[in-house]
């Protein structure tokens, strides 16, 4: 990398260090050669060699500062006149120049040969952080947050945002931070491109970890960018499943409703009165599938497109459960209801929560033993009130029950009578529209139990007898 | 002979009506949008009126208005569901009842005969006898066979709904009639008294066939 500037000096402890050696180191040398009466000749190498060993723990300054201190020493004390600062010999003046000169050159060759090292090892470290980056955004299934983890990681940052331009002006895409931050905490804002910026809150980063930072905003921005080429693409899936579903499933009772029609209304042909019958109820109930087909895909379009009118009131969940019991016809009539005559009211949507339970307990019927028909049951829990819809059937792997929630999803094999696999999906969107919940849970003994929370109504008075 | 004005936008519904209410030995007259609605009750004024929601060329409710201001002709709605709203501002506005497309004939026939029965029932008293489940009550001289005890509010409510077989009666409709003028809201009221009443006379609380509710809109006695 080229125009990088000089590393940082060496850190703090080590150039105190370098400094008190430099005070210290050569008159203890000095002593130790008065002592041992080796001379200026024999203390000159002594005292460079300590010079460089300050070099080489302290960088260049301590290095400069034993150098002159060694020259003052080697003049009071060795140089002839005797503990004079003046040198009356010529050559003597030379060799304690030279020494000087070595000194300080040994010394800045020692300070680089240290900053170079340092520059290296901070080098590799980068490419390693930036090499890891690049391998997340590649390897990752979800790249951003990976990366957004790993900048806090690396950095001991408390958090990370992605900030993205809307029209709406920029708004946070992806965020990650740690549980208790820091308000003393310094910001950074690095941008990315003219679309994204990466906003980091933690200690206060060098110079040379903005750096990285940098790279690390060019990254998530690419990320951000794959991201939403994946959802565009999972949407398209979604889309394409939903056209070859619908067709199919409203396709097959439009085909056989215009049969029996067709045939009844052919004047070749002359049907009993028994098959008349029989061709009339068809038409009807293949036009009664394509009712509750169409509702629930009009339902669906709504509350994907956000345009689902809900209009609260309080309802009484026994008035609701029946007719939604009524409307499955014969087997709907066999389910159980248990609910305690003190429930509590819901504040809901009458007609949403309808579609909702004519739904789950659709689904419920669908996957009961004839012999054991599913029960529903209610309970109040505080500010919401809760209904079970109990089956006794083969029930589902807890690991797959998020699964039943998604559009076109059922479990086992399809058949043509379950129609398109909507209505789980949709009660759960309709549920959480209504400020509710839907989640499954295990029957006790086998058999799956879906658990439709719902906001109770307000607290109400006793009952009031009418004023005579 | 019944005369009944139809009005819907779409030709196909008008056709099936017109052909199942002739059957039954109505009039039928047809109007395709709100305009040519009022114009119809004006030249010949219906017994009855099914009224579509979503005309064209006005809403709904001010076809009702329109209508209200010089008739009381027994008002049928028809509407999909996506409409929930409009049918409660329908019923405000003065329709009598509605239907929900899409409906069965045999639910829009017993909702014309509920409403039409009520409006040639110029004077209520006449219905004096009921029959919930395996109860006769007595409106006359408030006695219930077999024995069964209700408290002077339950039989003003159970009163209320019995005089109107088959119609939609809205709660604030029943809140103001028994409880008085100042009451609208509490329908949890309403709810209290509704499932006290099914517990008395109902053959199965939890699956009543006579005291239903509508829920959000109403009750209805179903004889």
């Amino acid at each position: 990398m080229t125009g990088r500037p000089m590393a940082e000096p060496l850190s703090r402890p080590r150039r105190l260090a370098g400094f008190a050696l430099a005070v210290a180191g050569p008159p203890l040398l000095t002593m130790l050669g008065k002592a041992t009466g080796l001379g200026l000749i024999g203390n000159i190498p002594l005292l460079l060699a300590a010079v460089v060993a300050v070099a080489l723990a302290g960088g260049l300054w301590p290095a400069l500062v034993a150098a002159v201190a060694a020259f003052l020493l080697l003049n009071w004390f060795f140089v002839p006149p005797l503990h004079t600062l003046e040198i009356a010999n010529r050559s003597t003046l030379v060799g304690l120049a030279v020494f000087v000169v070595v000194a300080v050159a040994v010394s800045w060759l020692v300070d680089l040969a240290a900053r170079r090292t340092r520059q290296a090892g901070q080098a590799a470290a980068e490419a390693g952080t930036l090499a890891a980056i690049a391998g997340g955004v590649l390897r990752g299934a979800d790249p951003l947050d990976a990366l957004l983890q790993q900048l806090l990681d690396t950095f001991g940052l408390t958090s990370v945002t992605l900030l993205e331009r809307t029209p709406a002006g920029w708004q946070p895409a992806a965020a990650v931070a740690v549980p208790d931050a820091d308000p003393a905490d310094s910001v950074l804002r690095v941008v990315a491109d003219e679309t994204v910026t990466l906003v980091l809150r933690g200690p206060a980063l060098s110079e040379a970890n903005r750096r990285i930072v940098r790279a690390f905003a060019a990254q998530t921005a690419v990320a951000l960018r794959q991201q939403r080429l994946m959802v565009a693409a999972e949407g398209d899936r979604v889309r394409t499943a939903l056209l070859a579903a619908v067709g199919h499933d409203l396709r097959t009772p439009l085909a056989s409703a215009k049969a029996a029609v067709a045939g009844l209304r052919s004047p070749e042909v002359e049907f009993s009165e028994k098959d008349r019958a029989e061709l009339l109820a068809t038409a009807e109930e293949s036009l009664d599938r394509l009712t509750g087909l169409v509702a629930n895909l009009l339902d669906m379009s709504r509350l994907r497109a956000g345009a689902l009118g809900i209009t609260p009131a309080e309802v009484g969940l026994e008035d609701v459960v029946p007719r939604a019991l009524d409307e499955l016809g014969p087997p709907g009539r066999t389910v159980e209801v248990r609910l305690p005559d003190d429930l509590a009211a819901v504040r809901t949507d009458p007609g949403l929560l309808d579609r909702v339970l004519v739904n789950i307990v659709g689904n419920a019927l669908r996957y009961s033993p004839p012999e054991r028909p599913p029960a529903i049951t209610g309970t109040d829990c505080g500010d919401m009130v809760e209904l079970r819809v109990i089956d006794h059937g083969p029930g589902i792997p807890a690991e797959k029950w998020e699964q039943v929630f998604l559009p076109f999803q059922r479990l086992g094999d399809r058949n043509t009578h379950d129609g398109v696999g909507l209505g789980l999906a949709l009660a759960r969107g309709l549920a959480e529209a209504m400020g509710g919940t839907l989640r499954p849970a295990a029957t006790p003994g086998g058999g799956l139990t879906m658990i439709l929370s719902l906001p109770a109504a307000d607290a109400v008075p006793t009952t009031l007898e009418r004023p005579e | 002979m019944t005369r009944i004005l139809v009005v819907d936008d779409d030709p196909q519904i008008l056709r099936a009506l017109r052909i199942n209410l002739r059957a039954r030995k109505y009039d039928v007259d047809a109007a395709a949008d709100g305009a040519g609605a009022l114009h119809a009750a004006a030249a010949h004024p219906p017994d009855l009126i099914v009224l579509d929601l979503g005309l064209p060329d006005m809403d709904g409710a001010e076809v009702i208005r329109g209508l209200r201001g010089w008739t009381t002709v027994p008002i049928i709605v028809l509407s999909g569901r996506a409409e929930g709203t409009d049918k409660v501002a329908a019923l405000d506005a003065g329709a009598d009842d509605y239907v929900t497309k899409p409906f069965g004939v045999d639910e829009l026939l017993a909702r014309i005969r509920a409403v039409s029965r009520r409006s040639h029932q110029q004077d209520p008293a006449t219905t004096s006898t009921a029959t919930v489940g395996r109860y006769t009550i007595d409106l006359s001289d408030h006695t219930i066979t077999p024995d069964q005890r209700l408290t002077p509010t339950e039989w003003q409510l159970l009163e209320h709904l019995l005089r109107n077989p088959g119609k939609l009666i809205t709660q604030r409709q029943l809140l103001q009639d028994v409880w008085g003028p100042q009451y609208g809201t509490e329908t949890n009221y309403l709810r209290q008294y509704m499932a006290r009443l099914r517990r008395k006379l109902e053959d199965d609380p939890t699956r009543p066939r006579h005291l239903l509710t509508e829920p959000g809109m109403g009750y209805r006695f179903q004889p």
